[in-house]
């Protein structure tokens, strides 16, 4: 040791001044030199115990740090929680905790995450709700020690003599609350409660950044929606522009093979020739419907104003513009509208659109033939459209999805998924909506609901 | 014997209604387009116009405006494969393409 050495030779000294000083005085002397030596040896023991400590304290620093930022990498809340438990676990002791999220929108609290939470701690937070306790708590924005003064807590599986209430916090934004059951109730000095705060301030600060990420992503997602139905609306537009100049393109000669035809028939030319004849005035007759629903359905894409329309002409267009791909796939069409159907306000390119959407829908998932049902019905309020298929139906983890943006079970050259996502829009804008029912191997019925009053029509979006 | 103007850029079109027309016993004149239209105006006065919509140059409703003093008592029968008149006064319309009886009825009525 190094302080032994000045001491002995010290004692040297004192031996060989002995001779001349008188013997009281030299033990007086030894004494002050070892009650010196214990001072030293003693300040020395607590400088290594400091040092000890500190050097614990610099562990469990760097083992919260760990945690803190396990919590701000977390972008789940549930992941948060648990670091955040886990992390306090090491602070304090305990087992029992309840963890409550305020919901931003009704202002109330929600129990998000709790660990041996019986009914009885349950009635216990009531009562602190009740009495106005989490609130004070809250609005003190420090950790709080709340005394179990009635025993309350004495009925439940892990008795205690106080509570802890931890708010959470980012800034100045109520995110929760932690409450917690100790195992004993020691807390020494302000301490660690200060740093069940530190920990609380980390973790309100992810939450609320779990919550402005989910914001952003909501934000995104709705972005892209509107994108993609401005280059959807554009691209219909430019399909419209085109089909309408094919259309009158076909037009002049059709004319002229119409009226050609017909003006021969006025008389006769043989049995034969005669039938050919009206064969080719009836063809011409159906390329005349064809071009003249290709040209509706480019105009109320170049227009899309609401107008008064009869469905049946809307689904006739429809099932017009499929007839020869229905017909190729031996799909029989089978039709049912009723009588006491009046015309509604829609934008007719628009419904027209829907109906096209269903029926390729519908024929798609009928690969080997069937039969595709079309039917309106009259209901209180609304009018039903309804498009059932005899297909191989939708798995019911599909069903929720299909209205999705980009949902296909097609593949990339037969589908973009966006049909009905965009079938879905267009209803939801006529104070409308779209229905499925399926049954896996049996088929599909789509149920568009058109409302029979829908609001003035300056309420409405000319454009949209 | 009443008197047909048919203004249409399509010759077959002209042809197939002037033989039609003729048949039910008009006296029916063509003209290739507005330019010809107004010069057949100039000279003769005409019952009915059948008028193509969509032509080059000058559209069915632009001559309407452009030929209005020339018109006399001449009623307007506009052809056209969209449903739309474009503002323009006309007495009657025609989808094209019609059938020929319903050419004919539409004629009838006009020079009744």
């Amino acid at each position: 040791m190094g302080s032994s050495k000045p001491s002995s030779l010290s004692k040297k000294k004192a031996v060989s001044k002995a001779k001349a000083v008188p013997s009281s005085s030299l033990e007086e002397r030894v004494s002050q030199l070892l009650s010196k030596l214990e001072t030293s040896e003693k300040m020395i023991r607590e400088e290594r115990d400091l040092s000890y400590s500190l050097k614990e304290a610099l562990n469990r620093f760097l083992v919260i740090e760990n945690h803190c930022e396990l919590i701000g990498r977390a972008r789940d809340i549930n992941q948060i929680i648990d670091s955040l438990i886990s992390i306090a676990q090491q602070v304090l002791s305990f087992k029992v905790y309840a963890f409550y999220l305020l919901d931003q929108e009704k202002g109330d609290y929600h129990l998000r995450h709790a660990q041996q939470l019986d009914s009885n701690h349950k009635a216990i937070i009531q009562s602190h709700f009740d009495q106005g306790i989490i609130a004070w708590a809250m609005s003190e924005k420090r950790a709080a020690v709340i005394p179990d003064l009635a025993g309350l807590s004495q009925t439940t599986q892990n008795p205690t003599t106080g509570f802890i209430i931890v708010p959470l916090l980012a800034a100045s934004n109520k995110i929760g609350f932690l409450e917690i059951w100790p195992d004993t109730i020691q807390i020494r000095g302000r301490n660690q409660l200060t740093m069940l705060e530190l920990l609380a301030r980390q973790a309100s600060i992810a939450i609320e950044n779990t919550f402005l990420y989910q914001k952003l992503t909501e934000t995104n997602e709705l972005l892209k929606r509107s994108q993609e139905q401005t280059i959807n609306a554009e691209k219909m537009a430019a399909v419209g522009v085109l089909a309408s100049g094919v259309a009158h393109e076909i037009n002049n000669p059709l004319q002229i093979i119409l009226a050609r035809v017909q003006f021969q028939n006025r008389r006769s030319h043989g049995p034969e020739v005669d039938a050919t004849l009206k064969l080719v005035e009836k063809e011409a007759f159906r390329i005349s419907n064809i071009v003249g629903s290709i040209l509706r359905y480019a105009q109320n894409q170049n227009h899309p104003d609401m107008q008064m329309s009869r469905m049946d002409v809307i689904i006739n267009d429809s099932l017009l513009l499929t007839h020869a791909q229905l017909a190729s796939h031996q799909i029989q069409v089978d039709c049912q509208f009723a009588d006491d159907i009046p015309e509604l306000t829609v934008n007719p390119g628009q419904i027209e659109q829907v109906l096209l959407n269903l029926i390729e829908n519908a024929r798609h998932s009928m690969k080997k033939g069937g039969t595709l049902y079309v039917r309106t019905l009259k209901k209180e309020n609304e009018i039903h459209i309804e498009v059932e298929d005899t297909g191989h139906g939708i798995p019911k983890e599909y069903l929720n999805r299909i209205f999705d943006p980009f949902f296909t079970t097609k593949s990339p050259n037969e589908g973009t998924g966006l049909g009905l996502f965009l079938s879905y829009g267009i209803m939801q804008r006529h104070h409308g909506n779209i229905h499925v029912e399926s049954t896996v191997g049996k088929g599909t019925k789509f149920i568009l609901q058109l409302p029979l009053h829908p609001p003035t029509p300056h309420e409405e979006d000319p454009h949209h | 014997m009443k008197k047909i103007l048919i203004i249409d850029d399509e010759a077959e079109i002209r042809n197939i209604f002037k033989e039609i027309l003729e048949e039910e016993g008009y006296s029916v004149a063509t003209a290739m387009n507005g330019d010809k239209g107004m010069e057949c105006l100039k000279q003769d006065q005409f019952d009915v116009i059948i008028l193509d919509k969509k032509m080059p140059f000058r559209s069915g409703p632009d001559f309407v405006r452009e030929a209005k003093p020339l018109l006399g008592n001449a009623k307007i029968l506009l052809v056209s494969g969209s449903p739309t008149i474009d503002n323009c006064e006309v007495a009657g319309f025609l989808p094209k393409p019609c059938s020929i009886d319903l050419l004919v009825e539409t004629v009838k009525k006009l020079t009744a």
